[in-house]
């Protein structure tokens, strides 16, 4: 209803402008070689009025009648400037066609703490613009940098609404300690805690979801050390810097989008029937020697069980839909300007009730009272709520793939829920549970040039959440006597970042350039964490908040944590063609002790514009050519915040014994826990080629980690059962290649290819007096060995399917064929990196339309389906996939699978049916995806009104195509880790993942 | 200029000035929780420690200790086969680094790990605190749960002539460091070492916590588990003569009263304070037919009808397919666990006297006191003359059946040359020693042989 508001005073709004008398000025802007430029800045010099172009490069611009000078300009192009007379009633033609400027390439960058133009630049930073980001109905943000930079490796999450990506820049090389790179909004670092609510349930809480991207104007991604040292301690695993969008067009701007669409998962699973379990369940129970019918699971009666028939994954999922509306205002004045965006995301999954809805507000607005003098606000403010059900383990299509068997009715005689199962739409209708948000990003940022050489500039930011999460259970789920239990979980979050800088121009001559930055931070974070329970309780506690209250809660948790940190950076240039930057951080925080209180994180970095060069002239063919290279050391802290030290719980707890106070440790002190450091080498070659037709980058690096923060395992002597320690070395090393060539650039067409791939090599180097055992991914899924990449898959080699007895053939650590499994052959076999991985975008512009295409790949690598060795092992009370039915059933039979058998002795395993982690579940990780597919329609400006800039109509594939030989679903795995450890090691290990969604999205966006 | 120079060098100093203070780094910690230095600087302090100890000592003595060691015993009958069960994994004797009791040993290093670092801070007040007795409790506890974890993750103490088969890492200070596994004979001598000044150290009387007499009691039981028989005669005699403890009329141990035939017991105050929780979790029967632990078919007739014993049993579906032999000695909401006894005093004796061929009338007396409880009368009770070893440990069995002491009856008396085949494997198979967790691994520490019992 709301938003049928929204547009009926839209369009109230654009009848009125329709019947001003005015004049106009349309035109196309093109580039050099005749094709059209979108996005190029046209307006009229002096009355604050101007536009950009479309994606078929023209323009219009309504105006009084009067002479006007008019603008247009590109970057990388000169300027463009003429004088035009405008008539009431009248268009004017006006077509523009830019000329390149010398400085190409010039693009100003957001780097840390600054901006710089792209050729100064000797550090390794991706830009990639917020449309491209936008324009995809990812489940989060993040997701959509997928593809976007070479290096930049993006596994997205799962298709429960809102679910986190897992995002790793040049390789993953930290451990326990989080590996994700560090975010920064507008100059505030985000809090990215995704374990706030602990191991949920196989749906983490994912921080970066409450960010509405139609607010990005763009990402840079801080790649090596020369470019994110400034952020010392936190920049060891890459930085990705977002700036928000601000009004930019002289006067008042509005724009609408709209975006409507449906979800379906990418794969269904292919789950046994019901006769078909029965077939299969019988034949393992005759195999074991079994006489008559097998006795079913759940003392479940043969008759019952023919007579029933459940297709659970049918119950659980369905066709979602999404929309998304959103209103942007714009203005900027001469001293001023403001914008203004409110956004309503409704994306529902494919899940049943599964839906994250996120209503986000932001304001930026830029204020210079007087000369010199600008002060920058940024904030934003969200309220999501994320209608939850449960997945994976827990339940919901996790039990459809699982434990729910077809046999087992939704519904007992009586005609009430079966509750002697987890039964998936019981607990889906039953229960309720939800997610509520509160967030805000905000900062202002004040800066003052005192001289001509000197400006002061003063932030302060801070980030603040709220997380509530309330779960009920009727009394009738929890097979309790009374209404049911309430649980609420609060997770409020504040991190307050202050800086002060001072920038000097120490040299500014045509021919050298020196400047310094000096800065002071100090980050002070909080988490306060606190449960209220209750009994007897008729529904959750968003319906009951009078009950909430101190009786009820636990004890509120949380010490804080804090960085405080002198920088600075000193950039150096020789006539615009020899760059210099030397930057140093010190920081110093409060997860250590004294011994290590602070940590020096220096950096240098180069570079040589060598098409600058007056030998480069002979080479005309190359218009740009830069060789840069950069050292430096940065660093990473540990995720908790008391390792160093010995917390006791004291004579206030609730812990007695015979009715006297306890006392007692809770972890082993380390006084002498340390900084994680990174030391890391870059080196690449920026090239443009015929006019920037092509466009290209190589980079090579080198990461050695040292003094790895590792929570490790600890024998259980130590009296805990894990240490946080400084142990180990690891290197990361690869290569980047990114190419941008514009294939066809003619009036009415053209076409742009972008590709890049990258290639990490991840190695262990030393684990200390520690075994691969001491540090496991989740549920024993991956190992680090020494000599191996980081997430090895450690198993042991399934061999073959003996023809004559129809049993596991597995091979020893020496390769002898044995019928017994052992954890003592087990070998470094796979791993969860890939080989290669990249994307490949095309964008074609003929006439009105422009089609886009996303694809991204993954070459190598392994994907353990960790669930198919229950679903396809021994038969127990899970469900079985048709891939089963390739087994071994009579003497002579060569099949995928070993006869079926309800005992583990049969397969050669211990007395436990979890432990069949063999090669036969480990499969190729490569996929080709069709990421993104859209096709966009722009209204040609003659058919619209005076006022109406712009209208765009569109359509969206998300996920359209997947190649993959991944028999398990989908071959892009982020599943339900459990802790930060699990975070860096299991990516691509699949534990009832629920595989991603497919959506087919409407897009509407009108300009005025 | 020089104004200029001026205004840079107060904005320097106003940014530095901020992060010259260490003490902005430094965090209180949340409520309830306290740093090391407050954590020990009151006598109540260090005395709440203790009380911790026992606390921590407690909990995994409600059963998950005893249990682990009935599964491997002719007690049980097999669990139920649910895919990642940890008993059913130790009933078959398959442990291995991925399914193993790995809490049951966090546990008891726990508790190590708190008297370890008790005892070390005793010093801070030698007026307030009785020093010598809390350490005599504080090696009481360690030499106990040293003793739990010898029997579980090693061969039983003569398994080789000169006991250098592996035990378990002995851990003797509250240091972070990592132990590689002493032999079964130093793991021995150092529990008999702590026991001996345990003995030394404590009172007569120690309210419930532990007493001279309990550490006596644990003497003879660990003397008996190596068949050292004269010092486990010696020590269980001590005891018995100490004239501080008689039988209660009852057979029921897991009852709030057993007057004084408990020499040491865990304090459970109520429902919510329950100590006994893993007994009652596996064994519980009285409203179910399925109970997560049954007994093996031997108890059907294990008890004659005269036996008051008899009601711990219960048989549904007799001689079916669906026949399960309930265990109804751990029925209650919560219990303490009695865990030393004059019972056990008694059988303790009268076993070694019998081994040492000797005082065969005060064998007999003590199997006869045993008897009379058990039947109500002197009616079955034996001669000096007639008296067995068979007698003994039968009694042995029937009195602390599921009580988690079988296990290492049978391994000790195999270790002693006997043939002892248990559930058809030999009482030295590997797989009836646990396995250590994948987590043990570091360079040095040997794990456990695998499989062999079935």
């Amino acid at each position: 209803m709301r938003n049928r508001l929204l547009l009926i005073l839209l369009f109230t709004c654009l009848s009125g402008w329709v019947s001003a008398q005015t004049g106009s000025i349309s035109g196309k802007v093109t580039g050099p070689d005749g094709g059209a430029l979108a996005g190029a800045a046209v307006y009229a010099e002096g009355v604050g009025i101007g536009t950009t172009t479309s994606q078929t490069g023209e323009y219009l611009l309504t105006l009084n009648p009067g002479t006007y000078t008019i603008k247009a300009s590109y970057v990388g192009y000169q300027e463009i400037s003429k004088s035009i007379t405008v008539t009431g009633n009248q268009t004017v033609t006006y077509n523009i066609q830019m000329k390149e400027d010398d400085q190409l390439l010039s693009e100003a960058v957001v780097i840390g703490y600054g901006t710089k133009h792209k050729e100064e630049i000797t550090g390794n930073i991706v830009t990639v613009k917020g449309k491209e980001v936008a324009d995809q109905p990812t489940p989060s943000f993040e997701a959509a940098l997928q593809g976007r930079a070479a290096g930049v490796q993006v596994t997205v999450g799962s298709g429960l609404a809102g679910s986190p990506s897992l995002i790793r820049i040049r390789g993953v090389a930290s451990v326990s300690s989080s590996g994700d790179p560090l975010y920064i909004i507008d100059g505030v670092p985000v809090n990215q805690n995704y374990f706030s609510r602990g191991n949920s349930g196989a749906m983490n809480q994912n921080p970066l979801a409450t960010l509405n991207p139609l607010d990005i104007e763009n990402i840079e991604i801080l790649k090596d050390a020369a470019a994110t040292a400034i952020y010392g301690a936190r920049g060891s695993n890459g930085v990705i810097i977002i700036t928000t969008k601000r009004a930019k067009k002289k006067g008042w701007n509005f724009e609408f989008s709209s975006r409507v669409g449906t979800s379906k998962p990418t794969y269904v699973p292919q789950m046994l029937n019901s006769q078909e379990y029965l077939q299969l369940y019988q034949e393992a129970w005759e195999n074991d020697g079994g006489v008559g019918r097998a006795p079913l699971p759940n003392r479940i009666s043969w008759e019952e069980a023919q007579k029933t028939n459940t297709d659970w994954v049918d119950q659980t999922i369905h066709t979602g839909v999404k929309q998304m509306y959103s209103m942007t205002t714009g203005y900027k004045a001469n001293k001023w300007g403001a914008y203004l965006n409110m956004t309503r995301d409704d994306n529902g999954s494919y899940l049943r009730d599964n839906r994250y809805v996120r209503n986000s507000a932001r304001l930026n607005v830029d204020y210079e009272p007087i000369k010199d003098f600008k002060i920058q606000l940024s904030s934003s403010f969200v309220k999501a709520t994320n209608y939850r059900v449960y997945n994976g383990w827990s339940g919901g299509l996790g039990a459809a793939m699982s434990t729910a068997l077809p046999i087992y009715p939704i519904y007992d005689s009586t005609g009430e829920y079966n509750l002697s199962i987890v039964n998936p739409v019981a607990y889906r209708n039953l229960m309720d549970w939800k997610t509520f948000e509160t967030r805000s990003i905000s900062s202002l940022n004040v800066s003052y040039k005192i001289t001509e050489k000197i400006s002061v500039s003063g932030f302060a930011g801070f980030d603040f959440s709220n997380v509530t999460d309330d779960l009920f259970l009727p009394g009738k789920l929890i097979f309790a006597d009374h209404a049911g239990q309430a649980n609420r979980d609060v997770v409020k979050n504040l991190t307050q970042t202050m800086n002060a800088r001072i920038n000097y121009k120490a040299i500014d001559t045509k021919k050298q350039n020196l400047a310094i930055m000096l800065g002071a931070e100090r980050v002070y974070a909080t988490s306060h964490y606190r449960n209220y329970f209750m009994d007897s309780i008729g529904s959750a506690f968003y319906k009951n908040k009078g009950l909430i209250s101190d009786k009820i809660a636990g004890i509120e948790t949380g010490t804080p944590w804090a960085l405080n940190s002198v920088f600075s950076r000193i950039d150096y240039s020789y006539k615009k063609r020899y760059l210099v930057d030397i930057t140093m951080r010190t920081d110093g925080s409060s997860k250590f002790g004294e011994n290590n209180l602070y940590g020096f994180f220096p950096a240098i970095g180069a570079g040589w514009i060598i098409s600058e060069e007056k030998f480069m002239h002979l080479i005309p063919q190359i218009n740009f050519l830069k060789l840069k290279s950069g050292y430096g050391i940065s660093g990473n802290v540990p995720t908790e915040n008391n390792a160093f030290r010995q917390v006791w719980i004291g004579s206030t707890n609730n812990i007695h014994y015979n009715n006297e106070a306890t006392v007692y440790p809770t972890n082993h002190e380390n006084p002498d826990l340390k900084w994680e450091t990174s030391h890391i080498f870059d080196v690449s070659l920026e090239i443009g080629l015929f006019k920037n037709r092509i466009t290209s980058d190589i980079a090579f690096y080198n990461k050695t980690t040292t003094d790895i923060l590792l929570q490790l395992a600890t024998p259980s002597s130590t009296g805990f059962s894990s240490y946080w320690q400084n142990t180990g070395k690891f290197r990361n090393w690869g290569v980047e290649y990114a190419i941008t060539s514009r294939n066809i650039s003619k009036k009415n067409f053209s076409w742009e290819t972008q590709f890049n791939i990258a290639r990490n090599y991840n190695k262990v180097l030393d684990l200390g007096i520690y075994f691969q055992d001491a540090l496991s991914g989740g549920t024993n899924d991956t190992r680090v060995v020494v000599g191996q990449p980081l997430g090895t898959n450690y198993l042991v080699k399934f061999s073959h399917v003996d023809p004559q007895t129809g049993q596991p053939v597995y091979l020893d650590k020496d390769g002898n064929e044995t019928y017994t499994w052992s954890n003592d052959n087990r070998v470094a076999v796979g791993t969860v990196l890939p080989k290669a991985f990249g994307g490949i975008s095309n964008n074609i512009r003929w006439g009105q339309f422009y089609l886009s295409t996303t694809f991204v790949y993954k070459i190598g690598g392994n994907i353990y389906n960790s669930s198919a060795k229950r679903q396809n092992g021994v038969v127990t009370d899970w469900n079985m996939t048709t891939d089963y039915f390739d087994r071994w059933t009579q003497p002579g039979d060569v099949a995928k699978y070993p006869m079926l058998s309800m005992n583990t002795a049969s397969y050669g395993l211990p007395p436990d049916p979890y432990q069949y982690n063999t090669t036969l579940f480990l499969e190729s990780g490569s996929y080709l995806r069709l990421r993104n597919i859209s096709l966009t329609y722009t209204v040609p400006k003659k058919l619209l009104k005076d006022k109406l800039r712009r209208i765009e109509l569109g359509i969206t594939g998300y996920n359209i195509l997947t190649f993959t030989k991944f028999t398990g679903g989908d071959p892009e795995i982020a599943r339900d880790f459990e802790n930060p450890q699990d975070r860096n090691m299991s990516s691509n290990i699949s534990y009832l993942t629920a595989p991603q969604e497919k959506s087919i999205l409407f897009n509407l966006n009108v300009t005025l | 200029m020089k104004k200029q120079y001026f205004k840079i060098a107060v904005f320097a100093l106003m940014i530095f000035s901020f992060n010259a203070c260490k003490e902005s780094l430094k965090f209180e910690l949340d409520k309830d929780q306290i740093d090391t230095e407050e954590a020990l600087n009151s006598p109540e302090n260090i005395q709440a420690l203790l009380n911790s100890c026992y606390d921590v000592f407690a909990n995994v003595m409600d059963g998950d200790v005893q249990n682990l060691q009935e599964l491997l015993s002719d007690n049980l009958a097999a669990p139920q086969n649910a895919a990642g069960s940890l008993y059913y994994t130790v009933y078959n004797r398959g442990t291995f680094s991925f399914r193993t009791a790995d809490g049951v040993l966090l546990d008891l290093y726990r508790c190590i790990y708190r008297v370890n670092i008790m005892s070390e801070n005793l010093y801070r007040f030698p007026e307030e605190l009785n020093g010598n007795k809390m350490d005599g409790e504080a090696k009481f506890l360690r030499a106990w749960c040293h003793w739990e974890l010898v029997k579980l993750w090693a061969q039983p103490y003569g398994f080789t002539s000169d006991n250098s088969h592996p035990g378990i890492a002995i851990k003797l200070h509250s240091h972070y460091s990592v132990e590689l596994r002493s032999s079964v004979g130093d793991v021995y001598n150092q529990i008999i070492e702590d026991l001996k000044f345990a003995e030394q150290n404590l009172p007569d009387d120690n309210g419930v916590y532990a007493n001279k007499n309990a550490a006596k009691a644990l003497l003879a039981k660990v003397y008996f588990t190596m068949n050292d028989f004269t010092n486990a005669a010696a020590k269980a005699g001590e005891v018995i003569n100490s004239g501080l403890y008689q039988l209660s009329d009852t057979v029921e141990r897991y009852i709030a009263d057993q007057g004084n035939e408990v020499i040491f017991k865990t304090i459970s105050t109520g429902p919510s304070d329950n100590r006994g929780g893993s007994f009652i979790g596996s064994y519980r029967s009285d409203k179910t037919d399925n109970p997560g632990i049954k007994a093996a078919t031997d108890f059907k007739t294990m008890y004659d009808t005269a036996d008051h014993r008899k009601v711990w049993i219960e048989v549904v579906d007799p001689d079916l397919p669906s026949q399960v032999v309930k265990c109804h000695k751990f029925d209650k909401d919560f219990f303490g666990v009695a865990l030393l006894n004059l019972a056990d005093m008694y059988l303790i004796r009268a076993e070694s006297l019998l081994e040492l061929n000797t005082d065969k009338q005060t064998a007999a007396s003590d199997l006869n006191a045993i008897r009379e409880r058990a039947y109500g009368s002197d009616k079955y009770n034996v001669s000096s003359g007639s008296i067995t070893l068979a007698d003994v440990r039968l009694e042995r069995r029937k009195e602390f059946a599921f009580e988690g002491d079988r296990t290492i009856q049978l391994k000790r008396m195999g270790a002693k040359g006997e043939t002892v085949v248990i559930r058809g494997a030999d009482w030295n198979c590997a797989g009836s020693v646990l396995q250590f967790p994948a987590s043990e691994k570091t360079k040095g520490f040997e794990f456990n042989p695998e499989g062999g019992c079935n």
